[in-house]
């Protein structure tokens, strides 16, 4: 900030950068899984998490001590943050063809915009910590920012689908020699008598039971359920390759008379229920499905379960599925 | 998984032609259920295509992408 016109504020200059960086690194700790672990991704973040501090932490100084090039330059500087969302949705969408059970559009576009926002959010808590430092006093600052990280934290904290759903494990079966059940949910027609034997052996079946009505919603979203589906292979891996299409993690709605009730069946690697169970309950809520509170098959379910009337739902379901005693 | 093709029925093995008529799919006439399965299972294989069992001694092989979005 040399060659402005006051001296420059290093006090809040230093409490903004701190506190942005401590969020932004907060923010990486606990969204661990939804960002590349290697290093090299690693120190990306934390170069851009610095960057977006820094001009945080810098606007308040820069703009008291009339220093108006440099803040005009520190916005142009946040203008570089939007191309990170699409850089990361590329990225994504380039590995989706790469890995064996894809995270999902609706994912991905979940992902890169929580990544954009974060180094916002970074540059924001910067900013306010530096606004405290210079208008109060040191300690005060400090305080001030310590209270917006935290309320920060809390306010990107987003719900799981545990919070909605409860996760439980269901039996599987096959009705009429090739239908895959869990439980009572019908999953897929598996047409080889190889692949059959095997899905019992070692398969497991979850069934989702949607305890609000924004978990319903959640599982009626076909984005929604991909991102468990992929979250579910990440955990205890998936007996899989190319050329073996019927392995694939499937979730799928309760139908032909849906109760809101959707199972998962995985041929897992790692046959551990619990852990299964974790990264089912712990799958972020996507953004696509946040606002959505009714869903919409609810009215026909209720039309459905009183009479039965509707003839065309009726023949063509599989007869176990009737809800008759 | 980014762009989702029409789901195609790619090819058919059957062990009783007459239940098929041919109509763009190739068919494949099995000598027994054995063979169909061990047919169908190498058609699906080497083809990435899923196969479906219609119970009418005719398997399906249809092309699409599987997941969760189907």
């Amino acid at each position: 900030m040399s060659g402005g016109s006051g001296p420059t504020d290093w006090a809040a200059l230093v409490v903004g950068l701190a506190a942005g960086l401590a969020a932004r690194l907060a923010s990486m700790d606990r969204e661990r899984r939804h960002y590349p672990a290697w290093p090299g991704g690693y120190i990306t973040q934390l170069t851009m998490a610095a960057i977006a501090a820094l001009i945080g932490g810098a606007v308040v100084p820069a703009l008291v001590s009339k220093n108006w090039t440099a803040a005009t330059f520190l916005t142009l500087a946040a203008t570089q943050f939007i191309g990170l969302r699409q850089t990361e949705m590329k990225t994504l969408q380039a590995e989706e063809d790469l890995i064996l059970v894809g995270r999902g559009p609706a994912y991905i576009m979940g992902i890169a915009t929580t990544f954009e926002s974060r180094n916002f959010l970074a540059m924001l808590v910067a900013a306010i910590g530096s606004l405290a430092t210079h208008f109060l006093k040191l300690d005060a600052g400090i305080l001030v920012a310590m209270v917006t990280l935290v309320a920060s934290m809390w306010f990107t904290s987003g719900s799981r689908v545990g919070e909605h759903v409860r996760v439980r494990q269901g039996k599987v079966r096959f009705e009429k020699g090739t239908l895959l059940f869990v439980d009572d949910v019908m999953l897929m027609e598996v047409g080889l008598p190889h692949s059959r034997e095997r899905f019992l052996a070692e398969g497991i079946g979850v069934v989702l039971e949607p305890i609000t009505q924004r978990g319903e919603s959640m599982l009626w979203n076909i984005g929604q359920r991909q991102a468990i589906a992929h979250e579910a292979a990440a955990a205890v891996g998936v007996q899989k390759d190319i050329g073996y299409p019927e392995q694939t993690p499937l979730v799928r709605m309760k139908m032909p008379y849906p109760d809101g009730t959707a199972a998962l069946f995985i041929l897992p690697v790692v046959h551990d229920f619990p852990r299964l169970k974790a990264a089912i309950e712990a799958t972020p809520v996507l953004e696509s499905v946040r606002s959505q509170k009714w869903p919409l098959p609810h009215v026909r379910k209720r039309e459905v379960l009183e009479e039965g009337r509707s003839a065309g739902l009726r023949a063509n379901g599989p007869a176990a599925l009737r809800p008759e005693p | 998984m980014a762009e989702a093709p029409t789901p195609q029925v790619f090819c058919v093995v059957t062990t009783d032609p007459g239940r098929v008529v041919a109509g763009g799919a190739p068919v494949f006439v099995a000598q027994d259920e054995e063979e169909q399965a061990r047919i169908a299972m190498w058609l699906s294989r080497i083809t990435n295509a899923t196969v479906h069992d219609l119970h009418n001694g005719v398997f399906v092989l249809v092309v699409n992408l599987p997941g969760a979005g189907g």
